[in-house]
């Protein structure tokens, strides 16, 4: 019972972390991590109802997918490229910057080690049982085994692009058209696109 | 797909919501129900499965437990008396009692408006989607399954957890209500056990 408790006031924190991609950005009161969760697990319950998934499965990786936050720095895929200069920051990410594929896989490599890092620390004192379904939702999210964390994966992007759109409507500040771009690059799951087309529609209609 | 879509752009206003309990306490930067509803999903889970609960179905409750605060607002116990601004400090630390009837009344007045702050969050949405979430928030509201009455108990106990945590930082609130209150609130062994840790835990005893 100890055990679970320090859990549980181990992942508060993520009540309080915001989101660093909105930070970087400059945004007013950005989203927590635990809110993002909250709205992830609510798109990923009602879209995965449409696609027939195992929605608890579903749930469960949306829980935990963040949850090596707690311990591990939260990195965006910038990180490798930003200036110290707070000014500069933003100069950077106008461009949205690219990486060469050399690059990408050491960045992700390095990113990955760290979460895995932060997430065993997390679930260490975890009871055995418990720990055991957290590490192998985290692998299988890590590895796509699943249908379902494979969508998982692909609707953390999504929702994440839905915060973006809604934010640059309220601030500017962000680059939509790029990311427009991108996230029709790294999406494929046809549900996922239909939807990110009607975002599209509602957030642009008249700013394309 | 548009209907879904506008579904989440008022869910999403949960993430912007500041729950009340501690607005009130002058708690600063608070949670937001958001943040409520991920620990105690986190919780329910953990320990739902030593219950061996239905965990699909506490996982789901949980996440839709508060979704009528889109329109309702976060409503405590105490509004009627909260309006009185300058008084909100002297019945924070009194805690008020009432009796059986006024909380029955209370519960009535509140379920009213709560259902029908539902009713227009979810009218959108494909009818299976609907049925399913209405469903799961009346099982809630009433306890109709042993899920809905657990997680009715595990949403105090996620909120005494965050009152602790508040109340360690600065003791800025008396943190003696807050016992009593469990204590009549919740009656599951295990939560009991469990809250029991927490005193351990906070109280140093």
């Amino acid at each position: 019972m100890k055990k679970i408790l320090n859990f549980l006031v181990a992942l508060g924190e993520l009540k309080n972390k915001k989101r660093r991609g909105w930070v970087l950005h400059q945004i007013k009161d950005p989203e927590t991590t635990a809110e993002h969760i909250f709205h992830l697990a609510i798109l990923v319950w009602v879209l995965g109802e449409k696609k027939k998934l195992n929605v608890e499965r579903a749930i469960k990786i949306v829980l935990i997918h963040d949850l090596c936050e707690v311990y591990a720095p939260d990195l965006t895929p910038y990180d490798p490229l930003l200036p110290k200069d707070k000014k500069k920051i933003m100069e950077v990410l106008k461009k949205w910057p690219q990486f060469t594929p050399v690059l990408k896989v050491k960045k992700e490599k390095e990113k990955s080690r760290l979460e895995k890092m932060g997430m065993n620390r997390l679930v260490a004192s975890l009871p055995q049982d418990l720990k055991k379904e957290i590490k192998a939702l985290w692998k299988d999210l890590e590895k796509g085994l699943t249908k379902e964390a494979r969508f998982v994966k692909q609707a953390d992007k999504v929702i994440n692009f839905f915060q973006g759109m809604s934010y640059w409507k309220k601030y500017g500040k962000i680059q939509h058209k790029l990311w427009i771009r991108w996230i029709k690059e790294n999406v494929d799951d046809p549900v996922l696109l239909d939807f990110v087309k009607v975002l599209e529609n509602k957030f642009c209609q008249n700013s394309k | 797909m548009e209907e879904i879509l506008n579904f989440l752009i008022e869910v999403g206003k949960l993430k912007k919501i500041k729950r009340k309990g501690w607005v009130l306490r002058k708690v600063k930067n608070p949670e937001t129900i958001a943040s409520h509803t991920f620990r105690m999903a986190m919780m329910a889970w953990l320990l739902g499965k030593k219950k061996m609960l239905n965990i699909n179905k506490l996982l789901k409750i949980a996440l839709i437990h508060d979704l009528c605060e889109v329109y309702a607002g976060d409503t405590t116990p105490y509004d009627p008396l909260l309006k009185n601004k300058k008084k909100i400090g002297e019945i924070i630390k009194k805690w008020p009692r009432f009796s059986k009837k006024e909380k029955e009344k209370i519960f009535q007045k509140k379920y009213k408006k709560e259902s029908l702050a539902l009713e227009k969050i979810i009218l959108k949405l494909p009818p299976s989607l609907k049925g399913e979430i209405k469903h799961l928030w009346q099982d809630y509201e009433k306890g109709l399954s042993r899920e809905g009455r657990f997680l009715k108990q595990v949403d105090r106990v996620e909120n005494l957890l965050q009152a602790l945590e508040y109340w360690q930082k600065d003791k800025k609130f008396p943190i003696g209500p807050w016992w009593v209150q469990i204590e009549e609130l919740v009656d599951d062994p295990l939560l009991m056990e469990f809250i029991k840790e927490m005193e351990k835990k906070f109280h140093k005893k």
